[in-house]
């Protein structure tokens, strides 16, 4: 098997991978967005239908009937529409990126009707468990005795004592009794008891309808979901009623749940993104690695590269790179020679996909060399130019390409050693601009000092952008501290042991 | 040794958890479902029960590439498993 069909085997690979993470995602998106279509139609219904259990008043005339069918096509389309519309705003996150607004809206206004269909859906359930529960029925169908029932004899007593004294008041009239007084006092005694007897069993009657209610309501608070119940206890703490908490249990767990569907939808929308991109630049380099023909292999590269996969995602979102090691790998060694004998790279920069080099282009033999010597391809020099700052003149880029720039070894200073420069006329062709320098220097033209140093080197190399106009400062005085670090070196100059500010920081020997 | 034994058992036992974690979810409502009918047990699943398998279904396929957002699926099937 060749280089190039293993290079194509781990694409193809590759691509395979892809697509099948991106399958796996696309249907859990799918699945995201169905489950967000029944949130908002919850949402929807009980927003404007109500309890379902309370649909039935809606089915007692045409009219009803009517209303109630609109309302249920408004909540269907509405819940569709915001489904869909989140499900597009998070494809659009994937592809182009996010709006902070548009993002806070859409997630928002989710997180919402997430949780306050959820939070209506554990009340529900509640609702539904305590209505099954036998104890709370029982609460339910406890009925109070009546106050007759609990005070007959009391009532037959005071019935014969007021008899006793009608008979007595009526034979006070005809004279047979003298007084009434007994009898009177008697049905009073009576009466008292009777209005004591009454209000102990008012009395018992509401501590009993108490327990009931405290009763109902432990059980109502017991039918809630266990985690709720746990997390209101913890709300409330020691002192406080757990009771109380419930619905705010409900709220933050049911917002929790909300939050991290949400987390995880938005993701996918991303990866959804990422993926995409990831085939899409497979497939490209899959189609021009296709037709690119066979790489030779030189003697000198008799053993490939090991091409290494990344053992591990990155941190994020951790979708492969979208320029993979694997082609670059294979392709280097074969196509650029200067690599392959150890000069520098020059990389060039491409946003995605696989970087191919310009073979035809570097490979080109100069007619002036002759049959013996090996052609090398020569790095673009434009990417040279590409360094710089946009705002370089073309006066500045026409004098400064790399073939006159002088060669400047920080150590050694100029490595071109032949004049090319006219220290009095500036540039000139077949001159070298150390010697001329000197030369200057030694005639008095020019200050072995910094900034006349400096000045000289721009006159001559830009002699058209005077002071700090010039785009390339930088440039001069890395040539300037060359040249002084060859003259030291030389002998022509030396650091000032009584340096002061203000004062000659080099000394030039004059030989 | 010890990391190499945790980074191979860790992902089989997040997913295995979030397996646990549906299969209970079912489980329950089944058991409503016998206890209460079928009505009640679609009143019971609601929406947490899509949510749990949405979560089980990104632990099973995500969890390897994205630990991070895997563990908050499975912490989201946990939770909707529970409040079924």
């Amino acid at each position: 098997m060749t280089v190039k069909d293993t290079q194509l085997d781990l694409m193809h690979r590759k691509l395979e991978q892809h697509q099948a993470h991106e399958q796996r995602g696309l249907l859990l998106l799918k699945l995201g967005f169905l489950l967000t279509f029944l949130l908002y139609l919850l949402f929807n219904q009980h927003l404007y239908l109500g309890d379902a259990l309370s649909w039935s008043a809606y089915f007692k005339d045409a009219a009803s009937i009517f209303g109630f069918v609109f309302t249920v096509a408004i909540v269907v389309l509405m819940a569709l529409f915001l489904s869909w519309v989140k499900h597009h705003a998070y494809l659009h996150f994937g592809f182009f990126g996010s709006v902070a607004l548009v993002v806070s809206t859409v997630i928002g206004f989710a997180l919402f009707a997430e949780f306050f269909s959820s939070s209506a859906n554990q009340d529900v359930k509640a609702s539904v468990l305590v209505e099954r529960n036998s104890a709370y029925q029982a609460t339910l169908n406890t009925e109070s005795t009546p106050a007759s029932a609990m005070n007959a004899g009391l009532i037959t007593s005071i019935a014969n004592a007021e008899q006793k004294l009608a008979r007595c008041e009526a034979n006070l009239k005809l004279g047979k009794e003298k007084h009434c007084d007994g009898d009177r006092a008697k049905v009073n005694a009576l009466k008292s008891s009777e209005q004591s007897a009454n209000h102990a069993q008012a009395q018992a009657n509401i501590e009993r309808d108490k327990l009931k209610y405290a009763r109902q309501d432990e059980l109502k608070a017991q039918s809630y979901n266990p985690v709720i119940l746990t997390l209101a206890r913890v709300l409330a703490g020691e002192s406080g009623d757990y009771k109380d908490y419930l619905k705010t249990a409900v709220v933050l767990i049911t917002l929790f749940v909300a939050v991290c569907f949400e987390i995880l939808h938005h993701f996918l929308s991303k990866s959804h993104g990422a993926s995409m991109a990831a085939i899409e630049d497979l497939e490209l380099a899959l189609a021009k690695y296709s037709e690119q023909p066979e790489p030779v292999l030189p003697s000198a590269l008799a053993t490939v590269q090991p091409i290494t996969e990344p053992t591990k995602q990155p941190m994020g979102f951790g979708f492969p790179s979208t320029r993979p090691n694997t082609a670059q790998g294979a392709s280097k060694p074969v196509l650029f020679k200067y690599q392959a004998q150890g000069e520098p790279e020059t990389k060039a920069h491409h946003p995605i996909g696989f970087t191919f080099p310009t073979v035809a282009k570097s490979t080109l033999p100069k007619p002036s060399l002759g049959t013996q010597e090996e052609q090398l391809s020569l790095p673009d020099f434009g990417s040279f130019k590409a360094r710089r700052d946009t705002f370089a003149s073309p006066a500045l880029s026409e004098a400064e390409t790399i073939a006159d720039e002088p060669r400047i070894d920080p150590v050694h200073g100029l490595m071109d050693d032949k004049p090319r420069i006219d220290p009095v006329h500036g540039v000139s062709e077949g001159v070298s601009l150390y010697p001329a320098w000197v030369q200057a220097v030694n005639q008095g033209l020019c200050k072995p000092s910094v900034d006349a140093t400096r000045a000289w080197i721009q006159k001559c190399i830009a002699p058209t952008m005077t002071g700090s106009k010039t785009n390339d400062l930088k440039r001069i005085d890395l040539m300037r501290k060359a040249f002084f670090s060859r003259a030291m070196k030389e002998g022509l100059m030396q650091e000032n042991p009584n340096y002061r500010n203000g004062g000659k920081k080099y000394l030039w020997i004059r030989g | 040794m010890n990391t190499s034994t945790l980074t191979h058992y860790l992902p089989h036992a997040v997913k295995l958890t979030a397996l646990g974690a549906f299969v209970f979810a079912v489980l329950k409502i089944v058991l409503i479902a016998q206890s209460y009918g079928v009505f009640v047990a679609l009143v019971f699943a609601g929406l947490h029960l899509p949510l749990c398998l949405f979560s089980l279904l990104f632990v099973l396929w995500f969890f390897d590439l994205h630990q991070g957002f895997g563990f908050l699926a499975l912490v989201s099937a946990l939770f909707n498993a529970l409040l079924i």
